[in-house]
């Protein structure tokens, strides 16, 4: 099948179709969020402190008289900035350690997929917790730790393809008629990974969205003012019997962005997967 | 049997070894000199005695592979160091707390296999019909809500709304709000990872034999499905297990419940390291644990498990 109808397949997809809008909506937050946003998310107004939602402050005021409306707004560079640095340091690590060890056998394999279903066997966010413990709090060294919490997921799935990738007979001709370790890796292997991996990327910017979200909320990521989810929350906790709405939106944002991002991955597999789109049609 | 069950053992046994060894290195990992990072979390300025003299106590001054192998002797003999914060003993201090982290891992695991379970499994036995399709939909959104979020509205809600639990506490009604919160988000990952083996298990060349002979729906439930989906549900038990641990950590601070979480992320904001270390040792040693009953209970109960 060609890629073109491959794409066409794709766009027809309702859940595809939902997740993109989503997240196409969360990347023009982010970039235009100096222009959507009425005031500037650091501005103190103390005068209007946990002000109701209005037509002047759309989610009303925080606790320091601060617009959440911008606030959210420009968390979602943040938000997008965290997930892009964390899965792309996952995704790098991971497809890494995955061809290693799929391409070749004997000892380099046993020990980096031991490795990787030891660390696997640990929920991420502990992985991440206990990084930032020793790396020190701050938003960059969560956006390592959640990056190295989740390189299992991404090294396992990698592994996998490549194993029943280079038992096939074409791959077995091409190494019979002398192609190069960097030939059969960048040729047949990685356009055979790229696939799955668009799935598990997909679900785990989810995942890293709300391991970074969590750290934040717990103090050991983004750090006063920083306009980022997780910390709003943490920080209006102190208020939310009076003014709910303090909770009520930077959450809302957080799972509007994990379900984009789910449902879109969600989407991304059935569409790849055969079986499901034979039963679900 | 007795063979793969000493194999799974030493394995187990080795792997915990390697992670003492893992902790006793994450002190290295810290940026500059940990010493320095902790004082000065501590007291602000230090004298050269006070700092020659934690470097000695921490056994820092030592080369690594002799820290590393003090380390792993201290741990395997009970020794899990000292706080540097209250200079009580690590141990006790996380052992003190652990029973109300366990109970609360396990209060939630009941709520999320009680809820995600049935889901997961009428949405797979009714696999594309609109109910299934709904159910899913609930469960995307059920993994999408972060806990400490849900948590906060809880709280709001039932607790300084209605008044119907306590903020806060030690006895049994303190546990309702945590327990409920973690358990409901991780019964959504149950009903989604439920459904998906049960489909697997249904469309299996066996049940529809069963079926085309045309033995009663019931039949094929209990004696063709039920135990295939039991070894699938043992799979799910223990990876969602682990992951509320992992959970309990964040709920622990949402609900100031007393637990190893709590205590977790006070040492970290305060740079107790071998606080930090103890805490991750006693997770490394409880998801060790957990993968050994996993595996015992696989061999129970698959018999295509060889133990040669």
């Amino acid at each position: 099948m060609s890629n073109r109808n491959n794409i066409k397949i794709a766009l027809q997809n309702r859940s595809i179709q939902l997740g993109g809008v989503i997240i196409l909506l969360l990347v023009i937050f982010a970039i235009f969020a100096p222009i959507i946003a009425p005031y500037d998310p650091a501005k103190l107004a103390l005068g209007k402190r946990l002000s109701a939602p209005s037509a002047a402050f759309l989610f009303g005021t925080d606790e320091f008289g601060r617009d959440i409306f911008s606030r959210v707004v420009f968390g979602a560079r943040l938000t997008l900035y965290v997930g892009l640095v964390a899965v792309g340091i996952g995704l790098v690590s991971g497809v890494t350690i995955g061809v290693l060890a799929g391409y070749f056998s004997g000892w380099v394999r046993t020990l980096l997929m031991r490795s990787i279903d030891y660390l696997y066997t640990f929920p991420d966010i502990l992985i991440a917790l206990g990084l930032v413990a020793f790396l020190g709090p701050s938003l960059s060294n969560v956006m390592i730790a959640v990056g190295i919490s989740v390189i299992p997921y991404y090294a396992r799935v990698t592994y996998s393809v490549v194993l029943v990738e280079r038992n096939k007979p074409y791959f077995e001709a091409s190494e019979i008629v002398g192609a190069s370790h960097l030939r059969l890796i960048v040729k047949h292997l990685i356009p055979n990974i790229l696939p799955p991996l668009i799935v598990v990327a997909s679900l785990g910017f989810s995942a890293a969205v709300l391991s970074a979200a969590a750290l934040s909320f717990l103090g050991l990521g983004a750090q006063p003012p920083d306009a980022e989810w997780g910390r709003m929350l943490a920080d209006g906790r102190n208020y939310i019997t009076r003014s709910p709405w303090i909770l009520l939106f930077p959450g809302l944002a957080i799972i509007i962005t994990v379900l984009g991002f789910n449902i879109l991955g969600d989407g991304i597999r059935d569409v790849l997967d055969p079986r499901q789109r034979k039963e679900g049609q | 049997m007795t063979n793969y069950i000493i194999r799974r053992l030493i394995i187990a046994f080795i792997t915990l070894i390697l992670s003492v060894i893992g902790v006793g290195l994450l002190i290295h990992v810290v940026p500059g000199d940990p010493v320095m990072v902790m004082l000065g979390m501590n007291g602000g300025s230090a004298t050269t005695e006070q700092i020659e003299n934690m470097r000695r106590v921490l056994g820092l001054d030592q080369p690594v592979w002799i820290q590393t192998f003090d380390y792993v002797i201290g741990v395997f003999s009970g020794d899990l160091g000292t706080s540097i914060f209250t200079n009580e003993p690590v141990r006790e201090t996380l052992f003190k707390v652990l029973p109300n982290t366990l109970a609360l891992a396990f209060s939630a695991m009941l709520i999320a296999i009680g809820v995600g379970l049935p889901i997961g499994f009428f949405a797979a036995y009714n696999h594309n019909s609109w109910i299934d399709r709904l159910l899913m939909v609930v469960a995307v959104l059920g993994v999408s809500i972060p806990q400490f979020w849900l948590g906060l509205i809880f709280l709001l809600f039932f607790s300084l709304t209605l008044r119907w639990l306590p903020v806060a506490g030690e006895d049994y009604r303190s546990l309702i709000l945590p327990a409920f919160t973690l358990g409901i988000t991780y019964a959504a990952i149950v009903a989604r990872m439920t459904r998906s083996v049960m489909i697997d298990v249904f469309s299996e060349d066996f049940i529809r034999t069963a079926r085309a002979k045309g033995l009663p729906e019931s039949i094929v439930l209990l004696r063709h499905a039920l135990k295939p989906s039991l070894i699938a549900v043992i799979t799910i038990i223990g990876v969602v297990f682990g992951y509320l641990m992992g959970g309990a950590v964040v709920i622990e601070n949402v609900f100031a419940w007393n637990g190893i979480g709590r205590l977790a992320l006070e040492a970290v904001l305060r740079r107790d390291y071998p606080m930090i270390q103890g805490f991750i040792l006693i997770f490394a040693t409880v998801i060790v644990l957990m993968s050994i009953l996993m595996d015992l209970a696989y061999a129970w109960l698959d018999p295509r498990i060889t133990y040669d």
